[in-house]
């Protein structure tokens, strides 16, 4: 076993441990476990630093497995670990986030009384998605798409006494699993076809078209998984109802585990997707509606973590329009480049929500933000990046996807695409100047938002030391907004080495669209809401149809409750009625109909030999008669 | 381990123990004092748990077919004989039951109060009764003590259950009576014609697969009788109207058997007798349409009832419908994976849904409700009860990592390559799955405490973890590492589908329903 599959495994062993060790033996030292879940996830990072070090710089790629579930008289399903360049640097990605989720946790949910439990299910999510980004084989990727699932379950229902998180993590866990069963069946189908599952063979097997293996349709269930896992299309809606858990939860769920694992899975398999052009082009459409009508979405929101999270659902949208456009290396980017800016959002929209005990932006703004200077500056970088603002690292990210888009699609795409990152610039800085920018006037319809996230439990005045835990995570993600963007070349030279790319501060035709569109955005949203006597009020708010229409997720919710559910939930109830009624009532039926014509039976035995022998009479005659007549009797 | 059995000469005794221990056991308690019954049928079960384990290292997955052979002369004249043995799937099924008997009766400790020593000498009786099924190689002996059994369990729901149970019990008496006195005649006849054929009378399962030649119509109806007794047991839609009304009234160890082990005497059945005495019939033409219909239908059919149960434990039974329904579909796919996923879905099922048995008896024991409009918010009062709760819960729902994954994923893969349709309906299952269970648990666990009653329910004693435990363990290992189980069932698959593809009568068109031997290997 070489060094970098043991940093491999140690990566993934790390974390399992520490979640085994807290959840069974660290329960009451809520202390020790998280240093045991911090100390995991360092060794973590490290071994993934080393796995990029060793791997993704000099660009080498390699497969280690080893027999999990045999199969009948053959080599069995292998298990193991791929090593790439794109699968180490998403792991470094997964730790480094996770990681800094972990230590800003030790801050926002001090107190919590289920602390130990919180960083147990931290470790697991950890786990759960470095085992994803390592796997080696199609069908150990999916056992750990589902523990991710399962992880994303436990945390969006951490605070599982109230109501809307335990609805919401079985809404989160439902809904991705609709889209699991295509996954599965996509597994399934392509190992009839190909008797493999070996990524590196599946992706070979997809390019040389191997006779039976309908590349379109094994992508095509293949992408209903990635829908589901990355909230896309008809199944986004659990999004935003995520906001529930604790907002560290939500900073980790949006940036590198759960919802990145859609979008890794497309950029993993890209060959197998590429193959089949037809599905990638209905991708592209999928995700640019997707992200049109969550950017609409983000602008009514006045729940800061609601914007934050339809933001999510949009960008995840480009990273697919990238990979669907055939750029991984713009897709992969974005991916990266996202992860690093939204986590630190959501932890500095976290400082706010627990300085103004309230999710709302407007009650935030009326608790003096400006006094929480890491939140600020977090969320004043962490906006210029997702709004993509040169120099911070999502304008290079969504460059890049643009600009593969622009070699690839034309017209219309491409033209949607660019109003959708104007779009992006104007709710982020709606969100900014509504948070940052003081009081707004008073109105009627003041709270149409979740209550606060915030339980009793951890109500007590912060100590210095929780401020700081909360304050240097942010403040290194602020650093790294300026920093990720640079990476662009490296991951073109690495993973789409055939596509052209240009240097960072290129500056084409596209971006100064881009970069138009972007301030057009910001100065809309400054007239709004960020100018002294603004209304504070923006244009698709002034509609009321479009506020609820756009507020309440395009009705996509009533909907299903509407249709899907209601239709299915009557279904049930005719099964068991039918249970109840028609099946127990049959055998009931018998049964009762066995006891009347025993009744009946027995009044024949009433004693009188008259009766007996005039029975007995009447049955040999008549089967005499019956004899003769069928020639039974010569 | 190996030369250490072989020094016991463990091959030659272990079934008699297994047999006829509990029997033993059952005498002592109804001569021990009444305080002592439990303790005597703990260590009885206890023992004979620890004497199965031995079956892991001596069942020799290359050896021979049929293992651990023990045959002696019973009723001479009419060729009834004591034919025991045991093949890789029999192995685990024994095990299983071995397994969860002496949990059932660690679970009942508080549960039963009245006529203990009744009860728990009823326990060790069923224990002879099911071990003796999964190990009879004549059919008179398979019949008997399948009848056997029926009595004890009859007697536990109609004695120890609950307010319903005379109906309960009742109306699941009659159920496996009907079907298995059809099945007698079928036995009867297959004797008969196996006799008439060699001239040599005997109810040796090897004798009445060669011999036992029918005419097609024949075959027909005795496939018929056969199918009806094991397809009333497993349960199959639509017959399985007997089985959410036995789990509700049972107590919790007769819930817990009948899940666990009950059941998988009709796929076991299915498995050994139904099909391949009758493959043409079963397989082929029309009825094997039918059988894989139903099983399908059952699947979806029972994870749709159970969505709308007010009655956690009704829930678990429906659930039981829909899950069999992998198995029967796994069997009837007739590739070896889904030979072997239907055998793991067996064990899983009988761990898991035994498990979920287990947590409900003890929340009925404190609250003497079953009903989920009654709790609420509970995990906060019982977190540990909540938290195993949830684990079963997944482990039933088939979340990979934990046991039910691997047998409904082999199912699957092998039915996907002869029957696609089937497998793509089953597959929505996961969907309904982890629909009725989240629901379940988010009405009974999770949000604010809704009833003040549930404000001082305690949470697991020490007696429970000793319940709880072990089938954890399992649920984990069984999920981690299925290789060693998946390589001890390979044999005895493979000798199934060998069996039945070559009873196959050619005329017989084998198109999709057979898997193509050039089969891609799984990589």
């Amino acid at each position: 076993m070489t060094g970098t599959v043991l940093a491999a495994l140690a990566a993934q062993a790390a974390p399992l441990l520490a979640c085994a060790l807290i959840l069974i033996f660290l329960r009451g030292r809520p202390r020790v476990a998280a240093g045991t879940a911090i100390a995991a996830l360092t060794v973590s990072f490290a071994a993934a630093a080393f796995l990029v070090w060793q791997v993704a710089v000099p660009n080498t790629a390699s497969v280690s497995q080893t027999l999990w579930l045999p199969v009948q008289g053959g080599a069995g399903l292998a298990f193991g670990v791929i090593l790439d360049p794109l699968a180490v640097t998403m792991a470094l990605v997964v730790a480094a986030i996770t990681l800094a989720v972990m230590v800003y946790s030790t801050g926002y949910m001090r107190g919590d009384p289920g602390f130990a439990r919180y960083f147990g299910f931290l470790a697991l999510f950890g786990w759960a998605m470095l085992g994803l980004v390592l796997a080696s084989n199609l069908l150990q990727l999916l056992v750990f798409w589902e523990l991710v699932g399962l992880a994303s379950f436990l945390l969006i229902g951490f605070w599982f006494e109230r109501e809307a998180p335990a609805a919401a993590a079985r809404k989160a866990f439902l809904m991705t699993r609709v889209g699991d069963v295509g996954f599965l069946l996509g597994v399934l189908l392509l190992i009839r076809a190909l008797g493999v599952a070996t990524i590196p063979d599946v992706l070979a097997a997809a390019t040389s078209s191997a006779p039976g293996f309908t590349v379109p349709l094994v992508a095509f269930l293949l992408l209903m998984g990635v829908v589901g896992k990355s909230a896309q299309g008809p199944l986004f809606t659990w999004l935003p109802d995520a906001m529930e858990g604790p907002t560290p939860v939500s900073a980790l769920l949006h940036s590198a585990t759960m919802v990145a694992a859609g979008v890794f899975l497309v950029a993993r398999l890209h060959p197998l997707f590429a193959a089949a052009p037809g599905v990638m082009q209905g991708l592209l459409w999928l995700a640019l509606v997707t992200a049109l009508a969550s950017a609409t979405m983000a602008m009514v929101a006045n729940d800061i973590k609601r914007v934050l999270a339809y933001s999510s659902i949009s960008q995840l949208s480009y990273m697919l329009m990238a990979l669907a456009a055939g750029s991984v290396a713009a897709g992969f980017f974005h991916l990266t480049t996202h992860a690093g800016f939204k986590a630190l959002l959501f932890l500095s929209s976290g400082i706010f929500i627990h300085h103004a005990h309230s999710n709302d932006m407007r009650e935030i703004a009326g608790h003096e933000p400006l006094s929480q200077k890491a939140g600020v500056i977090g969320l004043v970088a962490g906006s210029l990046a997702l709004a993509g603002v040169i120099p911070f690292a999502g304008y290079f990210s969504k460059e890049m996807v643009l600009g593969a888009m622009g070699e690839r699609v034309g017209g219309v795409v491409l033209a949607l695409a660019y109003l959708g990152a104007g779009l992006t610039a104007y709710y982020t800085f709606r969100m900014v100047f509504l948070t940052l920018r003081g009081q707004t006037p008073r109105r009627q319809e003041a709270r149409d938002i979740a209550p606060a996230a915030h339980v009793a439990g951890h109500e007590e005045h912060f100590s210095a030391a929780a401020h700081a835990a909360m304050a240097w995570p942010v403040l290194a993600l602020a650093a790294l907004t300026l920093v990720l963007g640079y990476l662009g070349g490296f991951f073109a030279t690495r993973l789409s080495p055939a596509l052209p790319h240009e240097g960072p501060f290129h500056v084409g035709g596209g971006a100064l669209v881009a970069l138009a569109l972007v301030a057009a955005g910001i100065a809309l949203a400054w007239y709004e809401f960020g100018r002294a006597g603004a209304l504070r009020l923006g244009f698709a708010e002034r509609v009321p149809a479009l506020k609820s229409f756009f507020g309440d997720n395009w009705y996509l919710d009533r909907l299903y409750k509407a249709t899907v559910i209601r239709w299915t939930l009557a279904l049930s109830r005719a099964a068991k009625w039918n249970d109840h009624t028609v099946l127990d009532g049959a055998s009931d039926g018998v049964a009762q109909g066995t006891v009347w014509g025993g009744r009946i039976l027995s009044m024949v035995q009433n004693g009188f030999v008259q009766a007996y022998v005039a029975v007995a009479i009447s049955v040999v005659a008549a089967l005499g008669i019956w004899l003769t007549r069928t020639g039974g009797l010569p | 381990m190996q030369t250490l059995l072989a020094g016991l000469a463990y091959d030659r005794w272990i079934i008699a123990a297994l047999l006829w221990l509990p029997v033993v056991g059952a005498a002592a308690i109804l001569l021990a004092p009444a305080a002592r019954a439990k303790y005597i049928a703990f260590g009885v079960t206890l023992l004979e748990f620890v004497l199965s384990v031995g079956l892991w290292w001596a069942y020799v997955p290359s050896g021979p077919a049929v293992q651990f052979i023990a045959q002696h002369a019973w009723v001479r004249d009419w060729g009834i004989q004591y034919y025991v043995g045991m093949d890789g799937i029999s192995v685990f099924l024994v095990l299983l039951t071995t397994f969860l008997m002496p949990l059932a009766v660690l679970g009942s400790w508080k549960g039963i109060t009245d006529r203990e020593r009744g009860f728990y000498a009823l326990m060790l009786v069923l224990a002879t009764g099911m071990i003796d099924v999964f190990v009879s190689l004549d059919l008179f002996l398979f019949y008997v003590f399948w009848e056997v059994m029926l009595v004890p369990m009859y007697f536990i729901i109609g004695v120890w259950g609950g307010k319903g149970r005379l109906y309960a019990s009742i109306k699941f008496f009659i159920y496996t009576m009907v079907g298995s006195l059809l099945m007698l005649v079928a036995i009867l006849m297959l004797y008969f014609a196996a006799g008439r054929q060699s001239g040599n009378w005997s109810f040796q399962y090897e004798h009445l697969l060669r011999y036992a030649v029918l005419e097609p119509r024949l075959q027909f109806w005795c496939f018929g009788a056969f199918f009806l007794a094991f397809a009333i047991k497993v349960p199959m839609v639509p017959l399985h109207t007997w089985l959410p009304d036995a789990h509700v009234e049972a107590p919790t160890a007769g819930s817990v058997i009948l899940a666990g082990v009950l059941l998988k005497m009709g796929t076991y059945g299915l498995l050994r007798f139904a099909v391949p005495f009758f493959p043409a019939v079963a397989i082929g033409g029309t009825v094997g349409k039918v059988v894989i219909a139903l099983a399908v239908v059952g699947m979806v059919y029972g994870a749709l009832v159970a969505m709308v149960q007010p009655d956690f434990k009704k829930l678990i039974a429906y659930s039981s419908v829909s899950h069999l329904g992998f198995v029967v579909l796994g069997i009837w796919a007739l590739t070896v994976q889904s030979v072997q996923g239907a055998v793991m879905v067996m064990l899983n099922h009988g761990i898991s849904t035994g498990a979920l048995f287990f947590l409900v008896g003890m929340i009925y024991e404190r609250r003497h409700s079953r009903m989920l409009a009654d709790f609420g918010g509970i995990a906060r009062v019982v977190p540990a009860y909540a938290a195993i709760l949830t684990v079963v819960s997944l482990s039933s729902i088939g979340l990979p990592g934990l046991n039910g994954f691997v047998g409904e994923f082999l199912v699957l893969l092998g039915t996907f390559r002869t029957h696609p349709v089937a497998a793509t309906i089953g597959t929505t299952t996961v969907i309904f799955a982890a629909a009725y269970l989240l629901w379940a648990l988010l009405r009974m666990l999770y949000g604010k405490i809704t009833k003040p009653e549930n404000e001082a329910l305690r949470d697991l004693t020490r007696r429970e973890y000793a319940v709880l435990v072990p089938l954890l363990v399992v649920i984990v290992w069984l999920g981690l590492f299925p290789g060693p189980v998946l390589r001890r069932i390979e044999p005895s698959s493979q000798r199934f589908i060998e069996l039945v593809r070559l009873r196959l009568p050619q005329q017989v068109p084998t198109g999709p329903t057979v898997a193509p031997q050039d089969a891609p290997v799984v990589r």
